[in-house]
């Protein structure tokens, strides 16, 4: 073995140029590997960096249309003193913050809120000062915060003595009480968290349980499985359901693994992306195996002298890999360079959970041994064929002067013609694969979404609960902003709304009953998605009314209660045509909010993902106050210069708001869909490196046989072949291949593409137009590849070939 | 009594190439002992290539019996006749066929490692076949650095370090001029004497003299067996 080892390395420094190919090549399909396997590791395999996680769970809400809802306050109170399995019960929720410093705009802190025992479920550990604790968690005394290692650094100048000092938060002084470094924060849960903050919620907040805005995380009791945990869980929902059968029935409760939680929806989108990447591995395998191929020809004798001399097949096809995994080794560990250039790149154009940007993607002992046995395998892919053929070599005439090979000669051009088919029929199938996510992102991102982005500022910003506690300071709050906002030149209309509706997504949903229509059973009342909107909102949106009015500012708090309804709602309920003047109300016995439908206005496609409800309501802001809050600008020129006005203007209404996703609605959406460029460009770049590999691949093979036929080359024009003859003899065998490798590669890719719109089908990307366009693109690199051999193949000097031989 | 090492009982040897039938031998008779010097002549295309390959474990006979130190051989697995090529046979090419990226002294060792000997033994057995070819000086040169009679005398190293009991040669002086292939056949003739059992291919009958019998083939059949005097 040290022999095979020695000679193998002996080999590899001797053929720089083949070793240079082939390192170059492992490099880059490792590395690309690697680099996309340290993303799937980072998110769904480390674990975070909490004391024991195998004990760590969190815990849903559940209603017919999902398996995963926030929880209201009452029912998240319920859990912590009625489900016994666990050591920690700890709601929490996110709290945006307005940080404002003298002379500098307010900035929005991401914010936690928690109850008192958040970070002793976690077991996260301070770097300075203390953690809050149930002590600090009392209504009206929770004017502490924990700051973040990052927030610390960057806003509050990394002063070693902040602890005690104290900030200006939504108006409000709170005292900073200690500091929490980055390496106890989970980025992939929580994003980077600014400042905790503990709830503080006084017995009126905890006994709404009409609204759904708490999360939940939790540790296990030692020896508590996660299955007797949801058989409690499922105890105490039967339990809340039957005692408050208003806002619970058909409600129940569901319990996962901290860890899956964490990567929840993104495993399969991920394993997909590696199986892509791993079509790229592949081609770089076929492509060495082409390579080693053609050098195992070359070397036959040395094998057939090997032979001679008493070297089992075993023994032959040993030394053949131990090259070729030496040389993929050598590749991997170049491989890992690479990809820790590409996990900088990839981690600083993260945007994980809804307050992280930018993540490490570290190499850890589980990247490490998929690099290995990535490298181990390559190596022995293209390693068995080759190493398979030369113990196959017939001796006899192998070992005569002179004799180069064999009978078999013939079999290994047909051998390499094989895998170079192979090679672009896996091009094929991954640059179609790439595609398919990229059309699908496309179709998403430029889906109809029946509203108009273009010329359109927006920004997001939160009334604080200390300073609009009451709807009439909020109603007051959002007037001035409006008139601000409305007075900047350029400004055509103004509209705010609980958000605007990228992808599709509402700030409320709730359930309905109709009046007149027989009441559905408890539980199964339809869902609607709401908005809160200020008059104008439609228009300055570009939505369409299809039917009565727009809200007006004659619709106060104390008129009419209105509501204007999606037409997907009102073809369904009112088929006839007649919604308008019907009221519809909330499932609420004691609160049901009769509402006069006022006008009907277009749908507003769900374009990221399925819909839980085609209905969707509007209502009047006045009558619907909220605090969480986007506004819309439609301006006259170019939008993008009227950002800083807008930020202005907003601080001139009140100078402790912080405006966040400030920007056009155009960039704000691009922002927003940075994660879909990442993936197209993340999987382009495969794509587009399978492609050249496969291109390189071919011109190897063309030019290798051109080489081989000289001779014949030479005979041909010394018996007068034109140029044509000789250029058409070499090309055809290009033409044949290309023809050949496109076709098998295109059954291969519209079977993946199939099986991807099966497994995503949230992603709509199988194009028919668009695979037959990638493989004339292929086809005719491939025909180019063997241009250059063809025609130096037509330069060929008869007398000198036919005297070489 | 002679005792036999090698024997083969009405061999044919037919290639198939295209449905074309080529019948390379046809009822080979041949029995060599053990420290017997047998060489087998005939113009080219005779087939002694092709018998020499079957002698040699590096391919089978179409019908007929190969018998190896007694034991039948034509129908062992590809790896035992790997095994038995190893340890019993040694081979000299014409074109010497050294392997041009390893040195004299691991192209000497090679035969020994695949036949797993320790490391010291193979050391061993290597520098006494070189010393016994007169290469022993040149242990660390590759092939590119020596004569054709150089390579060749490293090639017979090799063929006797794994001390084979027989050596096979194929027109092991084709590549030489006179002088140097006069020293090879001096070579093989002192291994003989020393007792080493050796079939040697050859179209020279000037050579074919240094043996002890000469088997004549011709259109794949022996023809005609000759005894060297010896005086």
């Amino acid at each position: 073995m040290l022999s095979d080892l020695k000679y193998a390395l002996r080999q590899l420094t001797g053929n720089r140029g083949f070793t240079a190919v082939a390192l170059l090549t492992l490099a880059l399909g490792i590395g690309i590997n690697t680099t996309t396997f340290t993303l799937v590791n980072t998110i769904l395999y480390r674990m975070p960096p909490y004391r024991d996680p195998g004990r760590l769970a969190v815990i849903f809400g559940t209603m017919p249309q999902s398996q995963f809802t926030k929880l209201a306050p009452a029912n998240a109170r319920d859990i912590v003193q009625q489900a016994a399995g666990f050591e920690n019960l700890t709601p929490w929720c996110w709290d945006y913050s307005n940080f404002a410093k003298p002379g500098e705009p307010a900035y929005r802190a991401i914010g936690v809120q928690a109850s008192g025992n958040f970070f002793s479920t976690l077991g996260i550990a301070p770097s300075m000062g203390r953690v809050f604790t149930p002590q600090d968690d009392r209504p009206g005394h929770n004017d502490v915060i924990v700051a973040g290692e990052r927030f610390w650094r960057e806003k509050l100048g990394g002063d070693p003595n902040v602890v005690g000092s104290v900030l200006r938060l939504n108006g409000k002084s709170v005292t900073v009480i200690g500091v929490v470094p980055e390496r106890e924060q989970d980025l992939i849960y929580f994003g980077a968290v600014d400042l905790w903050q503990p709830l503080g919620y006084g017995e009126d907040t905890w006994s709404k349980r009409d609204n759904d805005w708490m999360e939940f995380v939790a540790r296990l009791k030692p020896g508590v499985s996660l299955a007797q945990a949801r058989a409690q869980l499922d105890t105490v929902a039967a339990r809340v359901a039957r005692d408050h059968p208003d806002t619970n029935s058909h409600r129940g409760l569901n319990i996962a693994t901290y860890t899956s939680a964490r990567s929840r929806g993104s495993a399969q989108i991920l394993w997909t992306i590696m199986g892509l990447m791993l079509f790229v591995l592949g081609i770089a395998c076929v492509n060495l195996a082409n390579l080693q191929l053609a050098r195992t020809v070359n070397r036959m004798r040395e094998y057939a002298i090997r032979v001679a001399l008493g070297a089992s097949r075993a023994q032959l096809i040993r030394q053949l890999l131990c090259e070729s995994v030496l040389l993929s080794l050598a590749g991997g560990a170049l491989g890992l360079l690479v990809s820790t250039w590409g996990n900088r790149l990839l981690g600083s154009r993260l945007h994980i959970s809804i307050s992280g940007s930018g993540m490490d993607l570290p190499l850890d002992y589980r990247v490490l041994g998929f690099t290995l046995v990535a490298s181990v395998a390559t190596g022995i892919t293209f390693g068995l064929m080759p190493g398979w053929i030369a113990s196959r070599t017939e001796v006899g005439a192998a070992v005569k002067q002179g004799g180069r090979g064999t009978a078999g000669d013939r079999s290994k051009h047909r051998m390499r013609k094989a895998l170079v088919v192979a090679e672009l029929a896996l091009a094929l199938a991954s640059l179609a694969g790439a595609a398919y996510f990229v059309r699908g992102l496309q179709r998403i991102t430029h889906a109809y979404t029946g509203w108009e982005s273009a010329s359109r500022v927006t920004g997001s910003f939160m009334l604080p609960e200390s300073k609009y506690s009451t709807s009439d300071q909020t109603r007051t709050g959002v007037e001035r902003i409006r008139a601000e906002l409305a007075a900047l030149p350029g400004v055509e209309r103004v509209a705010v709304s609980g958000q605007i509706p990228i992808g599709g997504f509402f700030s409320h949903q709730g359930n309905f009953i109709i009046e007149g229509q027989q009441r559905p059973a408890q539980g199964q009342e339809p869902l609607a998605l709401a908005e809160r909107v200020t008059p104008g909102y439609f228009a300055t949106l570009g939505m369409h009314l299809i039917g009565g009015r727009d809200f007006e500012e004659a619709d106060r708090a104390d008129g009419r209660q209105v509501v204007v309804i999606n037409q997907a709602m009102a073809r369904q309920f009112w088929p006839k045509g007649d919604a308008i003047g019907h009221r519809v109300g909330s499932t609420d016995a004691k609160k049901p909010d009769w509402r006069e439908i006022v006008g009907i206005v277009n749908d507003i496609p769900s374009t990221y993902a399925p819909a839980l409800t085609p209905f969707q309501t509007y209502h009047p802001f006045a009558q619907d106050p909220d605090r969480w809050l986007s506004f819309t600008l439609l301006c006259r020129g170019a939008p993008s210069g009227l950002t800083d006005d807008a930020r202005r203007a907003v601080a001139r209404a009140d100078p402790d708001l912080a405006v966040y996703q400030l920007g056009t609605v155009d960039s704000v959406i691009e922002q927003l869909g940075s994660g879909f460029t990442l993936v197209e460009e993340l999987l382009t770049i495969a794509a587009l490196l399978g492609l050249l590999l496969a291109v390189v691949g071919i011109y190897g093979v063309i030019a290798n046989l051109a080489a081989q036929r000289t001779q014949e080359i030479g005979i041909r024009m010394a018996l007068g072949a034109r140029t044509g003859t000789v250029l058409w003899l070499i090309l055809r065998e290009g033409v044949r291949l290309a023809a050949v490798g496109t076709g098998i590669g295109l059954a291969l890719a519209l079977l993946l593409t199939r099986g991807l719109s099966l497994a995503l089908p949230a992603i709509p990307g199988q194009d028919i137009p668009v695979i037959a366009a990638l493989a004339a693109l292929l086809a005719a690199a491939a025909l180019a590849a063997c241009i250059l051999p063809a025609l130096k193949a037509t330069h060929v000097n008869p007398v000198d070939a036919l005297r070489a031989e | 009594m002679s005792q036999s090492l090698l024997k083969l009982d009405n061999v044919t040897k037919v290639f198939l190439t295209d449905e074309v039938e080529t019948h390379a031998l046809s009822g080979i008779h041949l029995e060599i002992n053990k420290g017997e010097y047998v060489a087998i002549a005939g113009p080219s295309g005779c087939g002694k290539s092709t018998l020499l390959s079957i002698l040699g474990l590096l391919d089978t006979p179409t019908e007929g019996t190969y018998t190896l130190n007694d034991r039948i051989v034509q129908g062992l697995s590809p790896a035992e006749r790997a095994r038995i090529r190893n340890r019993e046979i040694g081979f000299i090419f014409q074109s010497f066929n050294l392997i041009g990226d390893l040195s004299v002294y691991e192209n000497v060792e090679l035969p020994l490692t695949y036949r797993g000997m320790p490391s010291s033994d193979r050391k061993a057995r290597v520098e006494e076949a070189l010393e016994k070819v007169g290469m022993g000086h040149r242990a660390k040169h590759v092939p590119s650095q020596l004569s054709g009679g150089q390579q060749q005398r490293v090639a017979v190293a090799r063929a006797l370090a794994g001390q084979p009991a027989v050596l096979l040669a194929d027109e092991p002086t084709g590549n030489l001029d006179s002088k140097n292939g006069d020293a090879v056949m001096d070579l093989l003739q002192s291994l003989h004497r020393s007792g080493s059992t050796i079939l040697m291919v050859t179209h020279d009958t000037r050579f074919a003299r240094h043996a002890d019998r000469t088997v004549h083939l011709f259109d794949g059949r022996v023809v005609e067996e000759s005894v060297e005097s010896k005086e």
